[in-house]
Protein backbone atom coordinates (compact mmCIF):
# COMPACT_ATOMS: atom_id res chain seq x y z
CA UNK A 1 0.00 0.00 0.00
CA UNK A 2 1.38 3.19 -1.12
CA UNK A 3 1.76 6.36 1.73
CA UNK A 4 -0.98 7.80 -0.84
CA UNK A 5 -3.66 5.57 0.01
CA UNK A 6 -2.59 4.69 3.56
CA UNK A 7 -3.47 8.50 4.34
CA UNK A 8 -6.63 8.51 2.69
CA UNK A 9 -7.76 5.49 4.65
CA UNK A 10 -6.37 6.72 7.94
CA UNK A 11 -8.92 10.32 7.52
CA UNK A 12 -11.39 7.51 6.16
CA UNK A 13 -11.47 5.74 9.19
CA UNK A 14 -11.18 9.40 11.10
CA UNK A 15 -13.93 10.68 9.36
CA UNK A 16 -16.67 7.14 10.53
CA UNK A 17 -15.27 7.39 14.11
CA UNK A 18 -16.35 11.59 13.91
CA UNK A 19 -19.49 10.45 12.55
CA UNK A 20 -20.44 7.42 14.83
CA UNK A 21 -23.78 7.87 16.48
CA UNK A 22 -24.41 11.69 15.89
CA UNK A 23 -26.45 13.04 18.75
CA UNK A 24 -27.65 16.57 18.96
CA UNK A 25 -24.81 18.73 18.74
CA UNK A 26 -23.47 19.97 22.59
CA UNK A 27 -20.27 21.48 23.38
CA UNK A 28 -19.92 20.76 27.56
CA UNK A 29 -16.76 22.18 27.64
CA UNK A 30 -15.18 24.96 26.14
CA UNK A 31 -11.87 24.71 24.36
CA UNK A 32 -9.31 26.75 22.83
CA UNK A 33 -8.46 26.41 19.48
CA UNK A 34 -4.17 26.47 19.74
CA UNK A 35 -3.73 27.26 15.94
CA UNK A 36 -5.70 30.16 16.75
CA UNK A 37 -5.41 31.41 19.86
CA UNK A 38 -2.09 34.32 19.75
CA UNK A 39 -1.68 34.12 23.55
CA UNK A 40 -2.84 38.13 24.26
CA UNK A 41 -4.49 37.25 27.44
CA UNK A 42 -7.43 39.08 27.38
CA UNK A 43 -9.52 35.67 28.22
CA UNK A 44 -7.26 35.43 31.20
CA UNK A 45 -8.24 39.17 32.49
CA UNK A 46 -12.15 38.30 31.61
CA UNK A 47 -12.41 35.07 33.25
CA UNK A 48 -13.42 35.62 37.11
CA UNK A 49 -12.82 32.33 38.07
CA UNK A 50 -8.99 31.93 37.21
CA UNK A 51 -9.60 28.99 35.02
CA UNK A 52 -7.37 30.65 32.26
CA UNK A 53 -3.54 30.15 31.77
CA UNK A 54 -0.97 30.68 29.32
CA UNK A 55 1.18 27.50 28.72
CA UNK A 56 5.01 27.22 27.80
CA UNK A 57 4.29 28.16 24.44
CA UNK A 58 2.59 30.95 25.22
CA UNK A 59 -0.91 30.12 24.24
CA UNK A 60 -4.24 30.09 26.33
CA UNK A 61 -5.11 26.89 28.51
CA UNK A 62 -8.60 26.25 30.02
CA UNK A 63 -8.91 24.66 33.44
CA UNK A 64 -12.09 22.13 33.04
CA UNK A 65 -11.74 21.89 36.76
CA UNK A 66 -12.19 25.48 37.20
CA UNK A 67 -14.51 26.85 34.79
CA UNK A 68 -17.98 27.32 35.04
CA UNK A 69 -18.93 27.79 31.15
CA UNK A 70 -20.11 31.27 32.05
CA UNK A 71 -18.44 32.16 28.07
CA UNK A 72 -16.73 35.61 29.26
CA UNK A 73 -13.72 33.99 27.30
CA UNK A 74 -15.50 33.20 24.01
CA UNK A 75 -16.44 36.85 23.45
CA UNK A 76 -13.58 38.34 24.72
CA UNK A 77 -11.36 36.82 22.50
CA UNK A 78 -10.13 39.00 18.98
CA UNK A 79 -9.39 36.05 17.31
CA UNK A 80 -12.37 33.84 18.19
CA UNK A 81 -10.08 30.96 19.26
CA UNK A 82 -12.81 29.80 22.16
CA UNK A 83 -15.48 27.37 21.18
CA UNK B 1 5.03 52.81 36.31
CA UNK B 2 7.19 52.42 38.82
CA UNK B 3 5.21 54.54 41.15
CA UNK B 4 2.07 52.11 41.94
CA UNK B 5 5.06 48.90 42.22
CA UNK B 6 6.89 48.23 45.80
CA UNK B 7 10.34 49.29 44.72
CA UNK B 8 11.72 46.22 45.43
CA UNK B 9 10.26 44.64 42.67
CA UNK B 10 10.97 47.46 40.34
CA UNK B 11 14.67 47.28 41.41
CA UNK B 12 14.12 43.52 40.68
CA UNK B 13 13.18 44.32 37.07
CA UNK B 14 15.61 46.73 36.42
CA UNK B 15 18.51 44.72 38.12
CA UNK B 16 17.58 41.47 35.72
CA UNK B 17 17.03 43.59 32.63
CA UNK B 18 20.68 45.14 33.05
CA UNK B 19 22.31 41.83 33.57
CA UNK B 20 20.50 40.68 30.97
CA UNK B 21 21.68 42.77 28.55
CA UNK B 22 24.89 43.69 29.62
CA UNK B 23 26.17 39.97 29.65
CA UNK B 24 24.67 38.73 26.18
CA UNK B 25 26.58 37.97 23.08
CA UNK B 26 23.41 39.19 21.10
CA UNK B 27 20.16 40.96 22.28
CA UNK B 28 16.77 41.68 20.42
CA UNK B 29 13.65 43.49 22.01
CA UNK B 30 9.98 43.49 21.61
CA UNK B 31 7.99 46.48 22.79
CA UNK B 32 4.61 47.26 22.87
CA UNK B 33 2.73 50.07 24.81
CA UNK B 34 -1.11 51.55 23.73
CA UNK B 35 -3.38 54.18 25.48
CA UNK B 36 -7.47 53.14 24.85
CA UNK B 37 -10.73 54.19 25.52
CA UNK B 38 -13.84 52.41 26.33
CA UNK B 39 -17.46 53.79 25.75
CA UNK B 40 -20.57 52.67 25.81
CA UNK B 41 -23.95 54.14 24.75
CA UNK B 42 -24.95 54.39 28.71
CA UNK B 43 -22.24 56.18 29.38
CA UNK B 44 -19.72 53.44 30.92
CA UNK B 45 -16.66 54.53 30.09
CA UNK B 46 -13.32 53.26 31.28
CA UNK B 47 -9.33 54.55 29.77
CA UNK B 48 -6.59 52.23 30.64
CA UNK B 49 -3.08 51.33 29.26
CA UNK B 50 -1.03 48.11 28.46
CA UNK B 51 2.83 47.28 27.60
CA UNK B 52 4.72 44.54 27.22
CA UNK B 53 8.01 44.41 26.84
CA UNK B 54 10.29 41.16 25.78
CA UNK B 55 14.48 41.11 26.16
CA UNK B 56 16.24 37.95 24.56
CA UNK B 57 19.96 37.98 25.32
CA UNK B 58 21.40 35.02 23.42
CA UNK B 59 25.09 32.99 25.26
CA UNK B 60 25.79 30.50 21.98
CA UNK B 61 22.75 28.12 22.69
CA UNK B 62 21.87 29.09 25.34
CA UNK B 63 19.25 32.17 25.93
CA UNK B 64 17.61 34.32 28.57
CA UNK B 65 14.29 36.05 28.29
CA UNK B 66 12.77 38.74 30.21
CA UNK B 67 9.19 39.76 30.08
CA UNK B 68 7.30 42.21 31.64
CA UNK B 69 3.46 42.84 30.91
CA UNK B 70 2.12 46.08 32.44
CA UNK B 71 -1.70 46.58 32.39
CA UNK B 72 -4.01 49.19 34.14
CA UNK B 73 -7.62 50.71 33.69
CA UNK B 74 -9.01 53.12 35.68
CA UNK B 75 -12.27 51.29 35.92
CA UNK B 76 -12.65 47.70 36.20
CA UNK B 77 -16.19 46.58 36.97
CA UNK B 78 -19.17 48.49 36.96
CA UNK B 79 -17.11 51.98 37.18
CA UNK B 80 -16.54 51.41 40.82
CA UNK B 81 -13.16 49.12 40.86
CA UNK B 82 -9.89 49.90 39.01
CA UNK B 83 -7.00 47.45 38.21
CA UNK B 84 -3.52 47.25 38.18
CA UNK B 85 -1.54 43.95 36.87
CA UNK B 86 2.34 43.48 36.67
CA UNK B 87 3.61 40.43 35.21
CA UNK B 88 7.00 39.82 35.17
CA UNK B 89 8.78 36.34 33.41
CA UNK B 90 12.16 35.20 32.98
CA UNK B 91 12.88 32.20 31.28
CA UNK B 92 16.26 30.39 30.31
CA UNK B 93 16.34 27.58 27.98
CA UNK B 94 19.02 26.18 25.82
CA UNK B 95 18.84 24.30 22.76
CA UNK B 96 20.67 21.37 20.87
CA UNK B 97 20.12 19.78 17.52
CA UNK B 98 16.78 17.26 19.24
CA UNK B 99 15.67 19.53 21.60
CA UNK B 100 15.33 21.96 24.20
CA UNK B 101 15.16 22.29 28.10
CA UNK B 102 13.50 25.77 29.69
CA UNK B 103 13.44 26.51 33.59
CA UNK B 104 11.04 29.95 34.01
CA UNK B 105 10.02 31.95 37.19
CA UNK B 106 6.65 33.97 36.53
CA UNK B 107 4.99 36.73 38.80
CA UNK B 108 1.87 37.68 38.60
CA UNK B 109 1.32 41.26 40.91
CA UNK B 110 -1.98 43.77 41.41
CA UNK B 111 -2.02 46.26 43.32
CA UNK B 112 -3.65 46.31 46.64
CA UNK B 113 -7.68 45.81 46.40
CA UNK B 114 -7.59 45.97 42.58
CA UNK B 115 -9.98 44.02 40.72
CA UNK B 116 -12.31 41.42 41.53
CA UNK B 117 -12.27 37.51 41.22
CA UNK B 118 -14.20 34.72 42.25
CA UNK B 119 -11.84 31.76 42.97
CA UNK B 120 -12.39 27.93 43.47
CA UNK B 121 -16.18 28.30 42.98
CA UNK B 122 -16.55 30.94 45.64
CA UNK B 123 -19.83 32.95 45.69
CA UNK B 124 -17.71 35.64 47.59
CA UNK B 125 -15.37 38.12 45.77
CA UNK B 126 -12.12 38.04 46.40
CA UNK B 127 -9.20 40.93 45.33
CA UNK B 128 -7.22 39.56 42.61
CA UNK B 129 -3.54 39.05 44.35
CA UNK B 130 -0.18 37.63 43.35
CA UNK B 131 0.63 34.60 41.92
CA UNK B 132 4.17 32.75 41.80
CA UNK B 133 5.02 30.44 39.48
CA UNK B 134 8.11 28.22 38.40
CA UNK B 135 8.45 25.49 36.15
CA UNK B 136 10.79 23.13 33.83
CA UNK B 137 9.68 22.04 29.96
CA UNK B 138 11.96 20.09 27.86
CA UNK B 139 12.09 18.50 24.51
CA UNK B 140 13.54 15.89 23.03
CA UNK B 141 14.12 14.30 19.63
CA UNK B 142 16.03 10.64 19.48
CA UNK B 143 15.28 8.61 15.44
CA UNK B 144 11.92 7.92 15.35
CA UNK B 145 10.56 9.04 18.92
CA UNK B 146 9.81 12.30 20.43
CA UNK B 147 9.34 13.27 24.23
CA UNK B 148 7.86 16.26 26.08
CA UNK B 149 7.65 16.95 29.50
CA UNK B 150 5.89 20.14 31.26
CA UNK B 151 5.91 21.06 34.90
CA UNK B 152 5.18 23.61 37.04
CA UNK B 153 4.53 25.12 40.29
CA UNK B 154 1.60 28.10 41.49
CA UNK B 155 1.64 29.46 44.54
CA UNK B 156 -1.42 31.98 45.14
CA UNK B 157 -2.97 34.07 47.57
CA UNK B 158 -6.84 36.12 47.49
CA UNK B 159 -7.61 38.47 50.07
CA UNK B 160 -11.55 38.64 50.76
CA UNK B 161 -13.61 41.81 49.98
CA UNK B 162 -16.19 41.23 52.79
CA UNK B 163 -13.35 39.77 55.29
CA UNK B 164 -16.53 39.63 58.14
CA UNK B 165 -17.81 36.51 55.75
CA UNK B 166 -14.99 35.22 54.18
CA UNK B 167 -11.49 34.24 54.99
CA UNK B 168 -7.89 34.65 53.28
CA UNK B 169 -7.55 31.90 50.47
CA UNK B 170 -3.82 30.83 50.09
CA UNK B 171 -2.23 27.74 49.09
CA UNK B 172 -0.09 26.24 45.86
CA UNK B 173 -0.69 23.15 43.60
CA UNK B 174 2.00 21.17 41.53
CA UNK B 175 0.52 20.65 37.55
CA UNK B 176 3.01 17.85 35.16
CA UNK B 177 2.36 16.65 32.36
CA UNK B 178 4.15 14.28 29.74
CA UNK B 179 4.05 12.70 26.42
CA UNK B 180 5.94 10.25 24.39
CA UNK B 181 5.23 10.13 20.17
CA UNK B 182 6.44 7.46 18.35
CA UNK B 183 6.77 7.20 14.27
CA UNK B 184 6.29 4.01 13.30
CA UNK B 185 5.27 4.94 9.44
CA UNK B 186 6.32 8.41 8.09
CA UNK B 187 2.86 10.46 8.37
CA UNK B 188 1.91 8.41 11.17
CA UNK B 189 2.86 8.84 14.55
CA UNK B 190 1.22 6.95 17.96
CA UNK B 191 1.00 8.76 21.02
CA UNK B 192 0.63 8.03 25.03
CA UNK B 193 0.24 11.28 27.59
CA UNK B 194 -0.47 11.45 31.40
CA UNK B 195 -0.73 14.96 33.24
CA UNK B 196 -1.59 15.63 37.05
CA UNK B 197 -2.90 18.64 38.53
CA UNK B 198 -2.51 18.08 42.42
CA UNK B 199 -2.72 20.76 45.41
CA UNK B 200 0.18 20.89 48.14
CA UNK B 201 -0.95 22.62 50.85
CA UNK B 202 -4.08 24.67 49.74
CA UNK B 203 -7.32 25.12 51.27
CA UNK B 204 -9.15 23.99 48.27
CA UNK B 205 -8.25 20.82 47.13
CA UNK B 206 -10.84 19.29 45.90
CA UNK B 207 -9.70 20.91 42.42
CA UNK B 208 -7.22 18.03 41.63
CA UNK B 209 -7.34 16.65 38.20
CA UNK B 210 -4.63 13.59 36.36
CA UNK B 211 -5.50 12.07 32.79
CA UNK B 212 -4.03 9.21 30.61
CA UNK B 213 -4.70 9.53 27.46
CA UNK B 214 -3.22 7.86 24.10
CA UNK B 215 -3.65 8.01 20.32
CA UNK B 216 -2.83 8.40 16.46
CA UNK B 217 -1.63 11.43 15.19
CA UNK B 218 -1.09 12.16 11.26
CA UNK B 219 0.82 15.20 9.59
CA UNK B 220 1.51 14.39 6.39
CA UNK B 221 2.59 17.17 3.05
CA UNK B 222 0.76 16.12 0.17
CA UNK B 223 2.90 18.53 -2.56
CA UNK B 224 3.99 21.58 -1.63
CA UNK B 225 0.63 23.30 -1.61
CA UNK B 226 -1.50 20.62 0.29
CA UNK B 227 -1.11 19.92 4.36
CA UNK B 228 -3.30 17.40 6.23
CA UNK B 229 -3.18 17.27 9.71
CA UNK B 230 -4.78 15.04 11.96
CA UNK B 231 -5.09 13.28 15.30
CA UNK B 232 -7.45 10.57 16.88
CA UNK B 233 -7.19 9.81 20.61
CA UNK B 234 -8.81 9.34 23.90
CA UNK B 235 -8.46 10.69 27.34
CA UNK B 236 -9.41 8.89 30.91
CA UNK B 237 -9.65 11.31 33.24
CA UNK B 238 -10.04 11.21 37.52
CA UNK B 239 -11.26 14.88 38.97
CA UNK B 240 -13.84 15.34 41.49
CA UNK B 241 -14.47 18.76 40.32
CA UNK B 242 -15.58 17.67 36.73
CA UNK B 243 -19.13 16.20 36.10
CA UNK B 244 -18.97 12.28 35.89
CA UNK B 245 -20.15 12.41 32.25
CA UNK B 246 -17.28 14.53 31.29
CA UNK B 247 -15.04 11.87 32.35
CA UNK B 248 -14.15 9.85 29.12
CA UNK B 249 -13.86 12.25 25.86
CA UNK B 250 -12.70 11.45 22.50
CA UNK B 251 -11.26 13.59 20.60
CA UNK B 252 -10.59 13.44 16.43
CA UNK B 253 -9.14 16.75 14.51
CA UNK B 254 -8.46 17.50 11.44
CA UNK B 255 -6.79 20.54 9.40
CA UNK B 256 -6.44 20.92 5.67
CA UNK B 257 -4.25 23.94 4.09
CA UNK B 258 -4.14 24.46 0.78
CA UNK B 259 -1.84 26.66 -1.45
CA UNK B 260 -3.83 27.90 -4.51
CA UNK B 261 -1.23 30.21 -5.74
CA UNK B 262 1.73 32.46 -3.69
CA UNK B 263 -1.66 35.05 -3.48
CA UNK B 264 -4.30 32.66 -2.35
CA UNK B 265 -4.02 30.26 0.61
CA UNK B 266 -6.83 28.81 2.91
CA UNK B 267 -7.58 26.09 5.34
CA UNK B 268 -10.40 24.04 6.70
CA UNK B 269 -10.32 22.42 10.11
CA UNK B 270 -12.93 20.20 11.97
CA UNK B 271 -12.92 19.05 15.49
CA UNK B 272 -15.38 16.61 17.14
CA UNK B 273 -15.74 15.83 20.46
CA UNK B 274 -17.58 12.89 22.32
CA UNK B 275 -18.28 12.12 25.58
CA UNK B 276 -18.36 8.51 26.47
CA UNK B 277 -19.91 6.93 30.30
CA UNK B 278 -17.42 4.73 31.99
CA UNK B 279 -18.21 1.67 30.31
CA UNK B 280 -17.10 3.28 27.02
CA UNK B 281 -20.49 1.87 25.80
CA UNK B 282 -22.76 5.31 25.67
CA UNK B 283 -21.88 7.75 23.50
CA UNK B 284 -23.38 10.95 26.43
CA UNK B 285 -22.34 14.21 24.62
CA UNK B 286 -20.84 15.13 21.41
CA UNK B 287 -19.63 18.45 20.01
CA UNK B 288 -18.45 20.12 16.63
CA UNK B 289 -16.15 23.01 15.85
CA UNK B 290 -15.62 23.87 12.21
CA UNK B 291 -13.27 26.62 11.12
CA UNK B 292 -12.23 27.41 7.35
CA UNK B 293 -10.71 30.75 6.42
CA UNK B 294 -9.53 32.14 3.00
CA UNK B 295 -6.70 34.70 2.63
CA UNK B 296 -5.43 36.80 -0.69
CA UNK B 297 -2.19 38.05 -0.48
CA UNK B 298 -1.48 41.44 -2.28
CA UNK B 299 1.88 40.24 -4.20
CA UNK B 300 3.11 44.53 -4.56
CA UNK B 301 3.47 44.39 -1.18
CA UNK B 302 7.17 43.03 -0.46
CA UNK B 303 6.64 42.67 3.04
CA UNK B 304 3.66 40.52 2.54
CA UNK B 305 1.90 42.56 4.91
CA UNK B 306 -1.21 43.27 2.50
CA UNK B 307 -3.91 41.41 2.31
CA UNK B 308 -7.73 40.30 2.64
CA UNK B 309 -9.42 37.50 4.84
CA UNK B 310 -12.30 36.08 5.55
CA UNK B 311 -13.61 33.13 7.47
CA UNK B 312 -15.45 31.61 9.88
CA UNK B 313 -16.31 29.23 12.55
CA UNK B 314 -19.43 26.95 13.34
CA UNK B 315 -19.70 25.26 17.18
CA UNK B 316 -23.43 24.77 17.31
CA UNK B 317 -24.85 23.69 20.85
CA UNK B 318 -27.97 23.22 22.70
CA UNK B 319 -26.29 22.70 26.45
CA UNK B 320 -23.88 25.79 27.03
CA UNK B 321 -25.67 29.48 27.27
CA UNK B 322 -24.12 30.44 24.16
CA UNK B 323 -22.71 28.83 20.56
CA UNK B 324 -19.57 30.46 19.70
CA UNK B 325 -20.08 30.21 15.67
CA UNK B 326 -18.94 33.53 13.98
CA UNK B 327 -18.21 34.68 10.19
CA UNK B 328 -15.00 37.24 9.95
CA UNK B 329 -13.26 39.32 7.39
CA UNK B 330 -10.14 41.76 7.55
CA UNK B 331 -7.72 43.54 5.82
CA UNK B 332 -5.02 45.53 5.49
CA UNK B 333 -3.84 47.36 2.62
CA UNK B 334 -0.44 49.22 2.15
CA UNK B 335 -1.04 52.85 0.66
CA UNK B 336 1.98 54.26 0.16
CA UNK B 337 5.40 52.87 0.98
CA UNK B 338 5.98 53.04 5.23
CA UNK B 339 1.55 53.74 5.96
CA UNK B 340 -1.22 50.65 6.38
CA UNK B 341 -4.94 51.18 5.89
CA UNK B 342 -7.18 48.53 7.33
CA UNK B 343 -10.17 47.16 9.06
CA UNK B 344 -12.61 44.25 9.60
CA UNK B 345 -15.93 43.27 10.68
CA UNK B 346 -16.22 40.13 13.15
CA UNK B 347 -19.83 39.01 13.78
CA UNK B 348 -20.81 36.43 16.90
CA UNK B 349 -23.76 34.66 15.98
CA UNK B 350 -26.41 36.05 18.95
CA UNK B 351 -23.96 38.55 20.86
CA UNK B 352 -21.95 41.07 18.95
CA UNK B 353 -20.59 42.66 15.49
CA UNK B 354 -17.30 44.14 16.09
CA UNK B 355 -16.37 46.86 13.05
CA UNK B 356 -12.83 48.15 13.16
CA UNK B 357 -11.01 49.95 11.43
CA UNK B 358 -6.96 50.95 11.98
CA UNK B 359 -4.02 52.35 10.31
CA UNK B 360 -0.42 52.36 10.77
CA UNK B 361 2.65 53.91 9.96
CA UNK B 362 6.45 52.07 9.90
CA UNK B 363 8.46 55.29 11.01
CA UNK B 364 11.33 51.96 10.76
CA UNK B 365 11.18 48.69 8.48
CA UNK B 366 10.12 47.16 11.64
CA UNK B 367 8.12 49.82 13.85
CA UNK B 368 5.56 51.42 13.67
CA UNK B 369 3.18 53.44 15.12
CA UNK B 370 -1.10 52.66 15.11
CA UNK B 371 -4.29 53.95 15.82
CA UNK B 372 -7.54 51.16 16.41
CA UNK B 373 -11.05 52.01 16.70
CA UNK B 374 -13.59 49.11 17.31
CA UNK B 375 -17.29 49.64 17.10
CA UNK B 376 -19.22 47.19 18.90
CA UNK B 377 -22.93 46.07 18.25
CA UNK B 378 -23.60 44.18 21.39
CA UNK B 379 -26.86 42.23 20.53
CA UNK B 380 -26.64 40.17 23.76
CA UNK B 381 -27.42 43.28 25.58
CA UNK B 382 -28.45 45.22 23.38
CA UNK B 383 -26.08 48.27 23.49
CA UNK B 384 -23.52 50.04 21.27
CA UNK B 385 -20.08 50.69 22.43
CA UNK B 386 -16.75 52.22 21.15
CA UNK B 387 -13.63 51.34 21.60
CA UNK B 388 -10.25 53.49 20.61
CA UNK B 389 -6.61 52.80 21.04
CA UNK B 390 -3.40 54.27 20.06
CA UNK B 391 0.14 52.92 20.52
CA UNK B 392 4.07 51.66 19.70
CA UNK B 393 5.34 48.71 18.66
CA UNK B 394 8.72 48.88 18.42
CA UNK B 395 11.33 46.20 17.41
CA UNK B 396 15.28 46.37 18.26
Amino acid sequence: MNKRKLVYLVLLLLLLSLLISCKKPSTVEYTIDNSACNGCGRCLQVCPYDAIELDNNGKAVIDQTLCKQDGLCVKACPQNAVY
Amino acid sequence: MCKSMPAKRCLLIAVALLAVVLSAQQVSAWSYSSVYHYKSLYGKHLTGYNSNVIVDARFGRTSVELENRFDYTDRFKDDVQERLNERLQLAVSHNWDNGFVKGFYKSDWFDKETGYILPMGSFMPYYEHNFKQAGVSANGNYANLKASFNGRYRSYNFQPVFPMFTKEVKGDNLKSEAEIDFRFYKPLAIYISASDKSALDSDYDNYDISSVGTGLKLDHTFTPIQHIEAQTGIDWRESDAIAQDRLIPVTSKIRYTYMLDTQITGFVSYEARNFYDREGQALLFNSHYLRASGKYTFLYDLSHGSYMEIGGKAAPSEQVKYTSSAIFAQTDIKLTDRFYLGGGINHMIERYTNYEAKAHYFFTPVSEIFVDYIYTDDIEFNEFATYTSAGLRLLF
